[in-house]
């Protein structure tokens, strides 16, 4: 379902994408449809290419071919390039060799499907293969997985589709656009006077409280990560997707939620993983990299970083009514 | 009416029969090498471009291991090493031992935003949080 405004002032259109909610802004509503090609043909794209859950994908051909060298498309290779890049820039905390761990932790379907309460006890959770075991030639395109190892590039590709939908949709229209795929924000072109206003929340899908946190960016990319949602329970005990691929277990508790500020959505979303798995050691690395983070411990104790500004109290999200984003037309 | 022996041509003596023989046996040998080699050439030729054109071609060679060159423990953040080395297994602990003489690369790190988020107490336009 797309919801839609009847006005031509519509600036944003908002629709169910990956398992989770996509939406566009434009600074001219004459450049919306136009955008909204462009991302609709990113989202199927990556889907196409990067779902684990579905058996035609590409990445489902790789994983079941573990252990063989294959050549993998152009559009693969980006997908698996940006999860080589976190990887790196994390220095492995966030691996998308997770993917047999994440599947033993029982989330091996579409997280709607997922049974909420699952009796049978975890099993014992294993270290990921790791990254580096990845043989991949960017020249020829050739991959060999680890045998047995299976990929998850679910975080880094949704963000990777926001980057280049966003990218793309300006190239195309010439306008600001801003990409949000279920909290993972990425900016192209000039941005609305006063920037993109954007509300921070636990989970991007439920209504932002009156006068919660709202920042504005003029550029770059906002991706947040956090335990409280995409949570199930097994054998009596709640699991969230986050994995440590040192342990294979979630990552513990340690930060309810983090948001962070990067050049690129991929960056972002790998710093708030990052985070998430770091626990207690997340505000230095953080600061050893110079990135803008909001931080919300399990008991709601906000840290900020890297000149992440003090929490404002803005009014609740405009909720589709079809305001242009420099303001109501 | 027999012909006459004049009519039969000379038997060839054993010298030029075997001279002959000889002569033949080396063309069908220089032609079975010929065939030979160019199979052998036109199989390694069309043998690399299937390698290239045909996706898990078991005869491509592997592509080598992503590297790393500083290899720091799987929890710990880049710049944060606390000096613990993650054993790799199999050959590639064999080719990270071999790079220890390198220069290490530089560490890549995310790119920071051009600027910090502002504040605002205007109205959202969207909403950042986890999925």
């Amino acid at each position: 379902m797309t919801t839609r405004t009847p006005d031509r002032f519509r600036c944003q259109v908002v629709f169910p994408a990956l398992g989770t909610t996509a939406a566009m802004l434009v600074t001219d509503p004459v450049a919306l449809p136009a955008a909204e090609a462009v991302l609709r043909a990113e989202l199927a794209a990556v889907d196409r290419g990067c779902s684990r859950f579905r058996p035609d994908s590409e990445l489902t051909r790789v994983n079941v071919g573990a252990g063989v060298t294959t050549t993998v498309s152009a559009y693969f290779a980006e997908a698996l390039q940006a999860a080589l890049r976190a990887a790196r820039l994390t220095g492995g905390v966030v691996d998308p060799t997770v993917g047999s761990a994440v599947i033993a932790l029982g989330y091996d379907r579409t997280f709607a499907s997922l049974a909420p309460e699952d009796a049978r006890p975890v099993p014992v959770s294993r270290p990921a293969s790791g990254w580096r075991r990845i043989a991949y030639d960017p020249r020829t395109r050739r991959l060999r997985l680890p045998p047995g190892t299976r990929l998850d590039l679910g975080a880094t590709a949704k963000a990777l589709a926001a980057d280049r939908a966003a990218r793309q949709a300006a190239a195309v229209t010439g306008c600001g656009v801003l990409v949000n795929l279920g909290g993972d924000l990425a900016t192209a072109g000039p941005a609305p006077q006063g920037g993109w206003r954007i509300a921070l929340a636990d989970d991007h899908a439920q209504p932002a409280p009156q006068g919660g946190p709202a920042v504005t960016v003029t550029g770059g990319a906002l991706a947040t990560s956090g335990i409280r949602v995409r949570t199930w329970r097994r054998g009596g005990r709640v699991l969230h997707h986050i994995v440590d691929p040192a342990t294979g277990e979630p990552a513990a508790p340690v930060w309810r939620t983090v948001t962070v500020a990067a050049a690129t959505c991929v960056d972002a979303n790998a710093a708030g993983t990052a985070a998430i798995v770091l626990g207690a050691r997340a505000p230095d690395w953080l600061r050893a990299n110079a990135l803008p983070a909001r931080l919300t411990g399990l008991d709601g104790t906000v840290l900020r970083l890297g000149g992440w500004p003090a929490d404002s109290h803005a009014p609740a999200p405009a909720d589709l009514r079809g305001t242009a984003p420099g303001g109501p037309r | 009416m027999s012909p006459s022996p004049d009519e039969f041509r000379p038997t060839p003596g054993p010298a030029f029969s075997a001279h002959a023989r000889d002569r033949g046996l080396r063309r069908s040998r220089r032609t079975t090498v010929w065939i030979a080699a160019t199979a052998a050439a036109g199989a390694a030729a069309l043998g690399g471009v299937y390698t290239h054109l045909i996706p898990g071609g078991p005869a491509a060679p592997a592509p080598a291991p992503v590297h790393q060159p500083a290899t720091s423990h799987a929890a710990t953040p880049a710049g944060k090493d606390d000096g613990g080395r993650e054993k790799p297994n199999g050959h590639e602990a064999d080719e990270e031992d071999g790079e220890q003489g390198a220069a290490p690369a530089a560490q890549p790190a995310p790119q920071p935003p051009a600027q910090p988020p502002a504040a605002t107490q205007q109205q959202p336009q969207t909403t950042t949080g986890a999925s």
